[in-house]
């Protein structure tokens, strides 16, 4: 019975997705990507990834949605209509790329399936020799900082790189001080 | 006996929350405008979360779970009215009049009264819009500036908000 | 009973997104992302029980700070028309 509460979801991402397609006030395109988010996030949590789901939560609903509207701020407000011209030549492309995409599925073990080589090949070398080859004694803390440390290292450093960038190039507007009271909107003249 | 009390309560509890969500749920399509849609979204809501969430924590042991379930419910209980609260101030300072607190001057004006939310900046270019001058600081103007005895400020002296009047043509390409 | 729960769960959340389709203005939108997200904390709580693993409540909690913040950062730009300048100092113009 519980098994229906997912299909039901999905239903809902579809009808959201759609809603998205015909809408061309971009503000409420915003809002509804913002609502995708959150159901993504409760597909995530059926499927058991609770680690997805905190970071679809945090980034997708939350982070990306205000910065969309930060950019329509700077930018129009209403979606241009496309050429009216029935695009032959990507739906065919989308339709063989998604079929070759559900071709693949089909070889793919079901969820939770021990059997799968996920679970047989490295997952064993991780669970019961982790602790002893790294001393680390959080299974999950032993691959990320110790057999892949390298890899969390430069992960690290390009976030930290991204980040001191965007504040270099955003966040020192407003050096000058506003002559009059309507420095509000004056502000936004430098930021432009 | 205890238990089979509190399972009893906790079975009360969740169904009674999941029969008041449907029906703000139902509220909040049906309802006319606004104003009464965020009584059914805010109000109800509260109500229905805060009797699932204790229905949930009669169900568990006392411990963490407990806790957690607590702290979500008192964490909503808080902040579901603030954000029902902020949603209603900003539209009402943002011009969305409750549809029917209308006067019978009001509702026989003839001029179309627009919300300056984001949604209706397209009727800034519409000259049948009219904005009352206390509502122009919402698109943008400021309101010192705007002569009070002014009956209406022509739509097209407007900035738009959240870019700047002045430098729109020259960016055009 | 849970499973009764989420349906009524998942029921309601279908009536908030008709309205956040059909909305006509932002604000109803913005009510029922609102909505929407309190009405997942529940259902991620509610699922939690019906699996038999009510650890994952974390997540409801986590969720409903997320929802209330960036309701209100929402609320507030549409209230100013931005979300505020970096060392701004006179910025409070709406008031």
């Amino acid at each position: 019975m519980s098994a229906l509460i997912g299909p039901i979801l999905l239903a809902f991402l579809i009808a959201v997705a759609l809603a998205i397609l015909n809408l061309r006030n971009l503000f409420a395109v915003v809002m509804l990507s913002g609502i995708f988010s959150f159901l993504m996030a409760g597909v995530f949590v059926i499927l058991d990834a609770v680690d997805v789901a905190f970071t679809e939560a945090a980034v997708g609903a939350g982070i990306s949605t205000v910065l969309m509207l930060g950019t329509l701020a700077l930018t129009a407000a209403r979606e241009k209509l496309p050429r009216k011209r029935l695009p032959i030549l990507p739906l065919l492309v989308v339709l063989a790329v998604g079929g070759v995409l559900i071709y693949g599925t089909f070889d793919m073990p079901a969820i939770g399936d021990p059997n799968a080589p996920v679970h047989q090949h490295m997952a064993p070398r991780f669970i019961e020799q982790g602790p002893i080859e790294t001393g680390v004694p959080n299974m999950v803390t032993s691959v990320l900082a110790s057999y892949r440390g390298y890899d969390t290292m430069g992960e690290t450093a390009v976030i930290f790189t991204a980040a001191i960038g965007v504040l270099l190039m955003i966040g020192r507007r407003r050096k000058r001080k506003p002559e009059t009271a309507t420095g509000k909107r004056e502000g936004r003249d430098d930021a432009v | 006996m205890i238990g089979a009390i509190l399972d009893g309560l906790s079975w009360a509890l969740i169904l009674g929350g999941g029969f008041l969500l449907i029906t703000a749920g139902l509220g909040l399509v049906r309802f006319p405008d606004l104003y009464s849609r965020m009584h059914a979204g805010g109000l109800v809501d509260t109500l229905a979360l805060s009797l699932i969430l204790v229905g949930l924590m009669l169900q568990v042991e006392p411990g963490l779970v407990t806790v957690k379930l607590a702290f979500i419910m008192i964490f909503l209980f808080f902040t579901s009215p603030t954000s029902t609260y902020a949603l209603g101030h900003a539209a009402l300072i943002s011009g969305l009049r409750p549809e029917l607190s209308a006067e019978p001057s009001e509702a026989a004006a003839p001029e179309r009264h627009v919300a300056p939310s984001f949604a209706g900046r397209d009727a800034l270019d519409d000259p049948a819009t009219v904005i009352a001058p206390e509502e122009l600081w919402a698109y943008g103007v400021d309101v010192e500036s705007v002569d009070a005895d002014a009956p209406q400020a022509a739509p097209d002296s407007l900035p738009e908000p959240g870019r700047d009047s002045g430098d729109d043509s020259g960016r055009k390409r | 009973m849970f499973f009764a729960a989420a349906i009524a769960i998942l029921v309601a959340l279908g009536l908030a997104l008709v309205r956040a389709v059909l909305g006509p203005t932002v604000y109803d939108r913005i009510l029922a992302v609102n909505a929407v997200g309190t009405k997942i904390v529940l259902l991620i709580a509610v699922i939690g029980f019906l699996t038999g693993r009510p650890e994952f409540l974390d997540l409801s909690l986590v969720y409903a700070l997320i929802n209330f913040i960036s309701t209100l950062a929402v609320l507030k730009f549409f209230k100013f028309g931005h979300l505020g300048h970096p060392g701004a100092e006179n910025e409070e113009t709406g008031k």
